[in-house]
C-alpha cells in the first residue's frame, strides 16, 4: 500500500495536469500536420486555438473529478514523489514538445 | 485600446510572476503563521493566470490577425513561428498549472514535506515560464516593430 500525505483531490488533479499537459501538446501536434482537424476546431468555436483551450480545461477538470473518486474515493493510490515527478515531468514534456515541434517541424 | 489590452496582458503577466515568486519563498518557510498566507496567494496567483490568460486570448483571436501579417512578411518571421506559436500554446499547461496550485497549498504545508516540495515545484516551474512567456512576448512585440521600422538607407 502506498502512503501519501497529499491528499485525494491533489493526487488526483495533479495526475490529471500532467497527463492533459501532454495531451494538450500532442493535440498541437496532431492539429497543425492535419488540416482536417484544423477546420474542425475552427468550427466549434471562434478560433481553433478557444477550442484548443476549452479542450485543455475540461479534460483537467473530467480527469481530475474522475481520479478523484477512483479507488473507493481514496484517488490515485500514488506517493508523494510520484505526485511530484509526473506534475513537473508532465508539464516540462509537454513543454518540450511544443517548442520542439515549432522549432523542427512547425 | 488594443494598446492598453495588449499591456494590461502584460503587466498582469508580470504580477502572476511575482505572486508566484512569493508563493516560492513562503512556502520554504512554511509554518502555521503564514500558512492562510500561502493559500491566500495560492488563489491570487491562480486568479490573475486566469485573467491574464482571458485579456490575451481576447487580444490574440480578436487583433492579433493583422500583426501576424505584418510580423510574417518582416525580418522577423520566427517571432510568429516560433515564439507566437510556442507562446500560446505553452500558455495553456501554465493555465492549468496555475489553477492546480491553490489545490496543492490546501494540503498540510506545515507537517509534510511533500506538499511543500510539491508547492515548490509548482510555484518555480510558473515563475521560470512565465519568465519565459513574458520574454517570447517582448520578441513578438519586437517582431512587429522591425516589421514596420522603414529600411534604413534603402
Amino acid at each position: 500500500m502506498t502512503t501519501s500525505t497529499l491528499n485525494a483531490q491533489t493526487r488526483a488533479f495533479g495526475l490529471s495536469a500532467a497527463v492533459t499537459c501532454v495531451a494538450s501538446a500532442l493535440l498541437v501536434v496532431v492539429k497543425e500536420t492535419n488540416e482536417g482537424l484544423l477546420k474542425f476546431m475552427k468550427t466549434i468555436t471562434v478560433h481553433h486555438w478557444v477550442t484548443h483551450g476549452l479542450f485543455a480545461v475540461l479534460l483537467f477538470l473530467a480527469l481530475g473529478l474522475l481520479l478523484a473518486r477512483s479507488n473507493n474515493g481514496q484517488g490515485p493510490a500514488i506517493g508523494d514523489d510520484t505526485v511530484v515527478k509526473a506534475v513537473a515531468g508532465g508539464f516540462l514534456l509537454g513543454c518540450v514538445i511544443i517548442a520542439a515541434f515549432y522549432l523542427f517541424i512547425g | 485600446m488594443t494598446l492598453a489590452i495588449l499591456m494590461l496582458h502584460a503587466l498582469l503577466g508580470m504580477f502572476f510572476i511575482l505572486a508566484a515568486g512569493f508563493v516560492y519563498v513562503d512556502t520554504l518557510s512554511a509554518c502555521s503563521m503564514n500558512l492562510n498566507r500561502i493559500r491566500l496567494m495560492s488563489r491570487f496567483v491562480a486568479l490573475l493566470m486566469w485573467v491574464t490568460y482571458l485579456i490575451g486570448g481576447y487580444w490574440y483571436v480578436v487583433h492579433y490577425a493583422p500583426e501576424k501579417g505584418y510580423i510574417l512578411k518582416g525580418p522577423w518571421p520566427f517571432a510568429h513561428d516560433f515564439f507566437m506559436e510556442t507562446k500560446e500554446h505553452v500558455l495553456m499547461g501554465l493555465l492549468l498549472l496555475a489553477t492546480f496550485l491553490p489545490i496543492a497549498a490546501g494540503n498540510d504545508l506545515v507537517g509534510s514535506k511533500g506538499a511543500r516540495r510539491l508547492v515548490l515545484w509548482i510555484a518555480a516551474l510558473l515563475v521560470l515560464t512565465g519568465v519565459g512567456v513574458e520574454g517570447a512576448g517582448a520578441i513578438i512585440s519586437m517582431g512587429a516593430k522591425v516589421a514596420l521600422l522603414p529600411v534604413v538607407g534603402g
